[in-house]
């Protein structure tokens, strides 16, 4: 499986220290409480909100990452127009936002809305995806175009999700976890500069 | 300027609309709190004639759009959340108090109160939307929406039923953490 070349405009993105791409026209609040795996793509128009969470201490809420709000992992693709924020609920009479743990692998399609506790490694959503407060999506999913994930919904793994409201339509094959790890690495080894 | 700065009450908030008025937002407790994109980001947030009432939060990237003769007028208490859209081509676009409208919604006609957007949800032009309504994700309404309808299922068709009125007192947390946590990384405008 062979993926085309894309490139992009060398001024538009930023190349950080653990080679992140990060486009310049996207818009990442709070990247302070944001932490990007690695050789992850964050193309324009995409809004991260790391700002949501409050980093004083708020009981109830888990000590464990400090001030991180958004966690994403390595050979991560989030492509234009999405949107992660942080699900927010209210815990034992206290308001607050909670962390999004982003695996490995993963690639979210263009203006899909985010707003999932965790979802796992090697997760390719599709376009124009809503992904449900505090949804929880496992490790090799897939989940089509348009699909609407509600709220608090689990998703095991290696299923492929389609629909609104998103329900399981078939298991997918063992062979997923390479599949998916080599194409996003693939994805980001051809994401280069037009120069 | 076109107003005389001392005609404004004491604790008025101007916001710039793109034809260069300024729209007053009268304020009494708390103002409403818009906050803009950063500065690469084309759309201004505010076009036209819109008032905003008190203690609305409007994250960035939402665009108000009043055409002209078109009028928008928010009511107090509302969270808008990124990438909204409200837009209105002709007549009074109205919306109630304590609304959550969540990510990427489109809002074509009048609102009541206390109704939940959650992100993707679409209200056509020509429909009203009544009280304690909740449009799930994704799903495009039209026509007259009764009080405490669930609408769902992507196009057009509702689910009856009354649905469980979206909590004043959680909203107004909501509101409180939104207005002391958005502050302290966006600017306002």
């Amino acid at each position: 499986m062979d993926l085309p070349i894309v490139l992009y405009d060398r001024d538009e993105y930023i190349e950080t220290d653990t080679r992140n791409k990060i486009s310049r026209k996207s818009i990442i609040s709070g990247p302070a409480n944001i932490v990007l795996g690695g050789k992850t793509i964050v193309q324009s128009d995409c809004f991260i909100r790391g700002d949501l969470r409050r980093t004083v201490g708020v009981p109830g809420a888990g000590a464990g990452g400090g001030s991180v709000a958004v966690a994403l992992g390595r050979y991560c693709v989030l492509e234009r127009g999405c949107v992660i924020r942080p699900p927010f609920k209210t815990y034992k009479g206290v308001f607050s936002y909670y962390p999004v743990k982003i695996g490995d692998f993963v690639h979210i399609g263009s203006n899909s809305v985010v707003e999932a506790a965790s979802i796992g490694n090697g997760v390719r959503i599709g376009k124009n995806v809503v992904v449900g407060r505090f949804a929880i999506i496992k490790d090799f999913v897939r989940i089509l175009d348009g699909t609407v994930i509600p709220a608090n919904a689990v998703i095991p793994s290696f299923s492929l999700y389609g629909g609104n409201p998103g329900t399981f339509i078939e298991e997918l094959p063992e062979s997923v976890p390479e599949l998916f790890e080599a194409s996003s690495k693939e994805y980001y080894e051809k994401f280069l500069p037009a120069s | 300027m076109p107003w005389p700065l001392t005609v404004l009450p004491k604790f008025c908030r101007l916001i710039q609309s793109m034809a260069g008025q300024l729209v007053p937002v009268s304020t009494s407790k708390s103002s409403a709190l818009v906050f803009s994109p950063p500065q690469s980001h084309p759309s201004p947030p505010v076009t036209g004639d819109v008032v905003l009432g008190d203690g609305n939060i409007v994250h960035p990237l939402v665009t108000f759009i009043a055409h002209p003769d078109a009028r928008i007028v928010i009511g107090e208490d509302n969270i808008f959340e990124e990438g909204t859209r409200v837009e209105c081509w002709s007549g009074a676009l109205t919306i109630g108090d304590g609304n959550l409208i969540e990510v990427g919604s489109a809002i074509y006609s009048s609102i009541g109160s206390r109704c939940h957007l959650e992100p993707k949800s679409c209200l056509l032009p020509d429909s009203r939307l009544e009280d304690r309504c909740i449009i799930t994700a994704g799903t495009k309404v039209g026509g007259i929406v009764e009080e405490g309808t669930v609408c769902a299922g992507g196009t057009r068709y509702r689910l009856g039923g009354k649905s469980h009125a979206h909590d004043p007192e959680v909203h107004r947390r909501h509101l409180a953490y939104l207005s002391d946590i958005l502050p302290r990384f966006h600017r306002i405008t």
